[in-house]
């Protein structure tokens, strides 16, 4: 760290304090806290430093090199791992499986995004363009609330409220006329009741993300152009959707990176089903891992899963080069 | 970080359009009059399983909906809490505090080595940090099972604690806001002889508690209500965190007490629409926060 951008940094250190001040105040100090003011302080920082250090260590930067090492092994973690090459690999490439789960994953995460830019651009726009307090307050609790729930509480209310014969949903879809399919056992309809359960679930999320995201577009800019007669429409395609752009980013990754690792609805509504129609790769590589104790193989499903997530997320933000405005007015 | 200073009922575009000569515009009636229906059909399924939780079996059991219970019981607790239930709300209790206390402490004392220190790699590790946002935790949830087996803490409450200690956008955040505070202030106390702790304590938390607070909301937000990690690492049932607990029920007993799972999803819900209540204005900052820090 070259010394001139310390002193860029913080400009009042160095240059206005007198030189004699140095010695009385590392006088009673511990040690590690000894040295100049300002100056480098490298045992005091990795000292600071040192609990996350160890934590990331342990639980982020150890099973990410984990996944690559378990990739090459067959291992029950019972018995004694032995390696076995691209064996993992290789039974993954014949794997029927896996390409109806990813298909299932990205189908439901395209819907999922879809809809929470969507949505959740539109509740925000609408909650602050009313003027009522009173249901600015309603409709925030409202849609926020259940973001708040445990996945698992969501998902075990939903499977009483979707069921098939029992559910109070389809007990007034038949009041009406409709016939209506046994949601979370139908091959058509199960994926698209995941996703209305997840939009129910996390719309919250970008909803607040879009809020904050309006609160940054000056309204003196908007109320220029509606002086200027530009009419509602374009106020908002002009003014306000550029500047709502790294909202609209932020949520979309989230909601995206969110979706991909869909787990609790799918367990606890569908148990993947029918067949493996709702069959997500969290919820496999689980399988794997955790019901047909092959940790090897579901090593190499969990570096598949990695590398589509972080090639998406290149490619999302390489878009959003683009399409991203940061400045600021 | 400005859009924390302004108040959250500013209408932003309502302000910007017709000015206040529109006060009340058909256009605006028709959008109150949908948030309204929307937000009531939104809460309408939480409502639902409140009202079931007081029924007698009869009316949960029945295929139409009951709205007016023929009578409010509260057999359903009384099964529900005839479990260990209590005890797995306790344990939830004492996980997520445990968690938000100790990943506020770690994170920052991180953040301000970053915010403040230098020292060598510190880009480096700061990236690496960053790196881990990209990638849900999930994904390595295999390995991290085995450095849990390995570390004997499977089936044990720490399992849930000492892996969330590190929460890498808390330590960014907080990272971001302790640079926002003008480092005049640290030189100052140090000028009086404080050390790194003692500055951590009575300049950068004092200033940037929001922040702290928020960031602190959110981590148990996100603690109270996991269920992929409980459901991993914890077997025993008075062991479990409450959500897990009540999978547990309901699925072990097939759907036998359904009016224990009802009062049991009702216990954990209307907190959640307390907690709201309470504390929105601090949790919307804290995933606004998301937004804004870049």
């Amino acid at each position: 760290m070259p010394a001139d951008r310390k002193t860029a940094d913080r400009p009042v250190t160095a240059p206005t304090r007198p030189p004699a001040a140095g010695a009385p105040r590392n006088r009673g100090r511990p040690w590690w806290q000894r040295g100049k003011v300002g100056g480098r302080q490298p045992l005091a920082a990795y000292l600071l430093l040192s609990p996350a250090l160890v934590l990331y260590i342990a639980f982020i930067g150890i099973p990410l090199v984990g996944i690559v090492v378990i990739s090459f092994v067959q291992w029950n973690l019972i018995s004694p791992a032995h390696f076995i090459g691209l064996g993992n690999y290789r039974a993954v490439a014949h794997d029927p499986e896996l390409g109806q789960t990813l298909w299932n994953t990205f189908l439901f995460d395209i819907m999922t995004t879809a809809i929470h830019v969507l949505l959740g651009l539109g509740l925000a726009l609408a909650v602050t363009t009313v003027r009522s307090r009173a249901v600015r307050y309603w409709a925030r609790t409202a849609i926020v609330t259940p973001f708040l729930m445990s996945a698992g509480v969501v998902a075990l209310m939903w499977s009483y409220i979707l069921a098939g014969d029992t559910g109070p949903l389809n007990y007034y879809l038949r009041r009406i006329g409709i016939h209506p399919p046994d949601w979370l056992a139908s091959g058509t309809w199960s994926l698209p009741s995941l996703v209305v359960i997840d939009v129910w679930a996390t719309i919250g999320f970008s909803f607040i993300i879009f809020l904050v995201g309006l609160q940054s577009v000056p309204s003196e800019l908007l109320e220029a152009a509606a002086i200027d007669g530009a009419g509602a429409w374009s106020r908002f395609r002009k003014i306000t959707l550029p500047l709502l752009s790294p909202a609209t980013f932020l949520a979309s990754v989230t909601a995206f990176i969110g979706a991909f690792e869909i787990f609790t609805w799918p367990l606890i509504d569908t148990s993947g089903g029918p067949g493996i129609a709702t069959q997500t790769v969290l919820l496999y590589i689980y399988r794997d891992a955790f019901q047909n104790y092959q940790f090897g193989y579901s090593a190499v499903v969990s570096l598949i899963n990695v590398a589509i997530l972080v090639s998406f997320v290149t490619v999302m933000g390489l878009l959003a080069r683009r399409w991203v405005h940061y400045e600021r007015i | 970080m400005s859009a924390f200073d302004g108040s959250w009922q500013g209408p932003v575009l309502a302000a910007a359009g017709r000015g206040r000569r529109a006060r009340l515009s058909p256009g605006r009636i028709v959008l109150s009059a949908f948030l309204v229906l929307a937000g009531l059909l939104t809460l309408l399924p939480v409502l639902w399983v409140v009202l079931q939780s007081f029924e007698v079996p009869a009316d949960q059991t029945s295929v139409a909906p009951v709205w007016t219970p023929t009578r409010f019981t509260l057999g359903s607790y009384r099964t529900l809490f005839a479990t260990p239930f209590l005890a797995n709300m306790v344990n939830s209790v004492l996980v997520t505090l445990a968690v938000v206390v100790g990943a506020a402490v770690v994170s920052v004392l991180a953040a301000y080595a970053f915010a403040r220190l230098e020292f060598r790699g510190r880009e480096l590790i700061f990236t690496l940090f960053l790196a881990a946002l990209t990638l849900p935790s999930q994904v390595s949830a295999v390995p991290e099972f085995v450095v849990i087996k390995y570390l004997h803490l499977l089936d044990n409450q720490a399992s849930l604690v000492i892996p969330a200690l590190i929460q890498v956008i808390a330590i960014f955040l907080l990272r971001q806001h302790f640079r926002s505070i003008p480092t005049e202030l640290d030189d100052a106390a140090k000028i009086d002889g404080a050390g790194h702790l003692r500055i951590i304590r009575h300049v950068m938390i004092p200033m940037s508690w929001p922040a702290i607070s928020a960031v602190m909301i959110i981590t148990g937000q996100y603690i109270w209500n996991d269920f992929f990690w409980p459901n991993l690492f914890i077997t025993s049932t008075s062991r479990m965190t409450a959500p897990l607990a009540l999978y547990n029920l309901e699925s072990v007993t097939g759907g036998g007490p359904v009016g224990a799972v009802f009062a049991g999803l009702s216990v954990l819900c209307v907190p959640c629409v307390i907690a709201f209540v309470f504390l929105q204005r601090r949790l919307m900052e804290g995933i606004g926060f998301r937004g804004i820090a870049r």
